[in-house]
């Protein structure tokens, strides 16, 4: 099985019959499973920082815990892996006391992030590049390889059930345009589950697409011509409301919205609703006339790019609100923003 | 006891001269001038008139009480000596008179008057003009607690006697309510033009006083009130080249107060590096160097003592006085801005001994953010500001000040760069570049032509899974690396409708090549960088930093983030480290 770690590939013909394959869906309960415990991750993180955001090339200490599971992380030389050496977990059963030791086969460069999904997976994230993850979905105790791919930006749900994140494409993909697509995972089911089935024939890649409407996920689908309009994040990640609710901001030809997919019934059958992010509202063009002058002919016809989400959450006076935090900017009237939950 | 005018008259010169004399007096209150006897004095002569046979036969002989002579020459002042006054039949009691050369003045002044002790203090005025004439006598008391103010007017050719113990006793206020207190005994006295101080004035003044229980008199010294301690200020100066400065030439009158004489003064400049308007004391840096610039002021009194330095001299004198006032024209240049060298020149002009805090600020995103402050002369420095220091936003130029003796001179230079923030710096290479233990493959890079876009379908797996790997490829491939589409409408013989090229090196987004001095930018969402641009990675490499061009895009690079191209190689490539980043020319 060794064939199936490949990095940022669509591994789904290639791992059939891993894990089990079970089609069956039901809703998700949106109160995180109690062995879903979040995981240390060596020293503590600034507010609010991903680990995708850290510095690239220094690996901290990782490790996780849960009711059952007791996970920390080494390496050890390997001179067929990429950075020299192999990332080896050890998985210690709490009360029994077993040991179980889990080599991460073609491990990454770094590894940012190890996650226990309820109490019989384990979701390690990883760089190569200094922006692109990989993620390894990973048995336990075995720690036989369920799923690996790549994307930009994944999000783990409170619970640890649902991974969303921006679908995979080349760092570097020369001439061409990136339409951003975004993606949710179900990591308590199987590699074939996660991947879509629109059309016989038709490759896809890991996940089950939740915007822009009409994209399927399919291999490549995410690359345009140059000059196309595409799809672009806006905020600094995709923010889970709850377990169950995810959001994030995208600017499609000049204008910005909030998204939120509601996941409560499946990753297959999200309900995705948007509203649109006024930018007038947020933004003061004559504050950036003069601090931004080289820029602002460019920006004062498009000023929804000037706009950077740097948090989303449920506004806690009331549910059905979303407060949004801007990154500081001279353009910027506020940098707050509370709008109703589309 | 009966007094008689005597006259004595001496020609002080080698030349005959002619002497015509006139008795002035008030009968009934108006005035009458008489003319006396022509005087022909040899050189050297002394004469003494017979004014008793003189004013008998103006029929005068009988004549009691005060009259003014005059006597007339065509000369200088000095060319006739004169010894007037009145003398009792015995020759003991002399009431001796200074002659005073009649001219315009501006007010005079009898420096002390008394009434103490059995004396008396008399002034003596006489308007020889044929005009009227107001004039304004002030008594300052000698206590500095007050002063008395008599308004006085004299037709032509009057004349009025002021008796101080007199004036005391008749207790009348003047305009302002002021009445001379009985303690006060003695204090100075101002005659004057009541429209001002510098308002010209012709009156001959005499002052006297005498104790008639002691049979003692004597006369008092008679001062032109007027101007002293001419100056020209600032002193010194400095002006900026191409800018200005104003002077002012002032002098000090009697009283003290301090008057300006700036727009009636004559300017002139001794130096090419400052010009300065005639008439407007404006000083007009012109180029670097001392210069020193003098104002003349118009004619003046002087203060002099004018009776007693002269008897029988000049009126108040009128002078012409030069001031001037030494400085420098300056200036100060922002020569040259480098970021990537981190250095800024400023050159500043002026004299040898100039000197004046220099500041040279950025102009940036907050207003001034400071380079340097420091006390210098003339000279050329360059600083090396802190560029990791500087906040976030855009920058337009350097802006320099030399303030040399209160004067600032200003220089600026045009740069425009922006600063980006602390970017983490990543790296990327190709796969043939990336000397992993897994073997390495050629690149692949992908392109998709208007109008043709990838189909997946057709691709074949190998380079669908080569397209993720952008340089840190994997060991189960064998060939890895960018991978690039390269599809055609048209697709040459024998080749599927959509084919792939494999190449050897990436294809940047911005077009041209990769190279260690590029970087790609994360496209999506940094709208501060753009294809083309230069950034300054402040601290990366030896010396301030490293200049890298834009012409790749990294659309999965989070915002603060630059994508290093590196040809190293390692197999992988990690980060550089986080850095002052700054866009440079724009």
């Amino acid at each position: 099985m060794s064939s199936a770690w490949l990095h940022c590939v669509s591994l789904g013909l290639l791992i059939t019959g891993v894990g089990v394959a079970c089609r069956a869906e039901g809703p998700l309960d949106s109160t995180p499973p109690r062995s879903g415990v979040r995981a240390e991750q060596g020293p503590e993180r600034a507010k609010g920082e991903r680990f995708y955001e850290r510095f690239f090339g220094r690996q901290l200490p990782v490790s996780t815990a849960s009711e059952t599971w007791e996970v920390t992380m080494g390496s050890e030389p390997c001179a067929q892996c990429i950075a020299g050496m192999a990332f080896v977990f050890t998985a210690v059963r709490k009360g029994t006391g077993g040991k179980y030791r889990i080599r991460l086969a073609n491990s990454p460069v770094q590894v940012d992030e190890a996650d226990l999904v309820g109490e019989s997976r384990l979701v390690v994230f990883g760089r190569n590049v200094a922006n692109f993850v990989q993620v390894y979905l990973l048995a336990l105790p075995t720690g036989t390889a369920v799923d690996s791919f790549g994307c930009y930006y994944p999000s783990l749900s409170p619970g640890h059930r649902l991974l969303a994140y921006v679908k995979a494409f080349p760092p570097h993909p020369g001439p061409v345009e990136v339409n951003y697509e975004y993606i949710s995972y179900d990591l308590t089911r199987s590699p074939d589950y996660n991947r879509p089935h629109f059309k016989a024939g038709v490759s896809y890649d890991p996940g089950w697409p939740l915007y822009p409407p009409g994209v399927t996920n399919a291999v490549g689908e995410d690359l345009l011509p140059q000059n196309s309009p595409v799809h672009a994040l806006t905020s600094d990640g995709l923010f889970w409301l709850d377990d169950v609710r995810v959001a994030f901001t995208d600017r499609f030809e000049r204008l910005a919205r909030l998204v939120v997919a509601d996941l409560s019934a499946g990753i297959v059958r999200p309900e995705v609703r948007s509203v649109h992010l006024d930018a007038s509202s947020t933004v003061d063009l004559g504050r950036c006339r003069q601090s931004m002058p080289e820029d602002f002919a460019l920006w004062s016809t498009e000023p929804a790019v000037l706009t950077r989400v740097n948090q989303i959450e449920l506004s806690p006076d009331k549910g059905n609100q979303v407060r949004l935090g801007f990154a500081p900017s001279s353009c910027l009237k506020s940098t707050e923003l509370t709008v109703r939950l589309p | 006891m009966r007094f008689t005018p005597y006259a004595v008259l001496k020609n002080t010169t080698a030349q005959p001269l002619t002497v015509t004399p006139a008795l002035n007096y008030m009968p009934g209150g108006s005035p009458v001038t008489l003319p006396l006897p022509v005087q022909q004095l040899k050189p050297q002569e002394t004469r003494r008139l017979d004014l008793p046979s003189m004013l008998a036969k103006l029929g005068l002989g009988g004549f009691n009480g005060d009259a003014n002579l005059t006597f007339s020459i065509t000369g200088h002042g000095g060319d006739l000596m004169i010894a007037t006054g009145s003398v009792d039949q015995t020759g003991n009691f002399v009431f001796p008179v200074p002659a005073e050369a009649i001219g315009q003045s501006f007010g005079k002044s009898i420096g002390h008057w008394t009434v103490a002790n059995g004396v008396d203090t008399m002034y003596s005025l006489w308007n020889p003009t044929n005009s009227a004439q107001d004039f304004v006598v002030t008594l300052h008391y000698g206590d500095g607690s007050g002063q008395y103010v008599l308004p006085l007017h004299l037709a032509a050719q009057d004349s009025t006697a002021i008796d101080i113990a007199m004036l005391i006793a008749m207790r009348q206020p003047d305009a302002n309510g002021n009445l001379i207190p009985d303690y006060i005994q003695e204090g100075s006295v101002v005659f004057s033009n009541p429209k001002g101080r510098t308002q010209w004035m012709t009156l001959a003044v005499c002052g006297a006083f005498y104790n008639p229980r002691k049979a003692t008199c004597g006369d008092y010294c008679v001062d032109c009130y007027g101007y002293e301690d001419f100056l020209v200020f600032a002193d010194p100066y400095s002006v900026a080249v191409g800018g200005t400065v104003q002077l002012n030439a002032q002098g000090t009158y009697a009283d003290g107060s301090v008057d300006d004489f700036t727009t009636s003064s004559s300017w002139s400049s001794n130096s090419n590096s400052a010009q300065v308007g005639a008439n407007t004391g404006v000083v007009t840096g012109v180029s670097p160097g001392s210069v020193q610039i003098s104002a003349q002021l118009p004619a003046l009194i002087d203060i002099t003592e004018q009776i007693c330095a002269l008897v029988g001299g000049i009126s108040c004198p009128m002078v012409i006085y030069d001031a001037a006032s030494s400085g420098s024209s300056v200036s100060v240049a922002v020569t040259s801005v480098n970021l990537s060298s981190d250095q800024v020149s400023v050159t500043l002009s002026g004299p040898s001994g100039a000197s004046g805090q220099l500041v040279v600020t950025w102009n940036g995103p907050s207003g001034s953010a400071n380079i340097a402050s420091a006390t210098e002369g003339p000279g050329t420095y360059t600083f090396n500001p802190s560029l990791s220091g500087l906040a976030s936003g855009q920058y337009t130029g350097v802006n320099a000040q030399w303030t040399v003796n209160g004067t600032a001179a200003t220089g600026s230079y045009s740069t425009s760069f922006y600063v980006l923030g602390t970017y983490a710096q990543s790296q990327y290479n190709t796969p043939a570049e990336s000397q992993c233990p897994v073997g390495n493959g050629p690149a692949f890079i992908t392109a998709v032509p208007n109008n043709c876009y990838w189909n997946a379908v057709s691709m074949r797996s190998k380079f669908i899974s080569q397209t993720w790997l952008n340089g840190s490829g994997n060991s189960d491939v064998s060939g890895y690396g960018l991978l690039q589409e390269y599809t055609t409408c048209s697709a040459p013989s024998g080749a599927n409708q959509n084919y792939f090229q494999e190449v050897s090196s990436i294809t940047p987004a911005c077009g041209g090549s990769l190279s260690n001095s590029t970087v790609a930018w994360p496209s999506s969402n940094n709208n501060n960088l753009g294809c083309g641009d230069q950034v300054l990675i402040v601290g990366l490499g030896s010396g301030t930093g490293t200049v890298k061009t834009v012409n790749d895009k990294c659309p999965g690079c989070v915002a603060a983030d630059l994508d290093n191209y590196n040809t190293s190689n390692a197999c992988s490539l990690t980060g550089l480290g986080s850095f002052q980043t700054i866009r440079l020319n724009r």
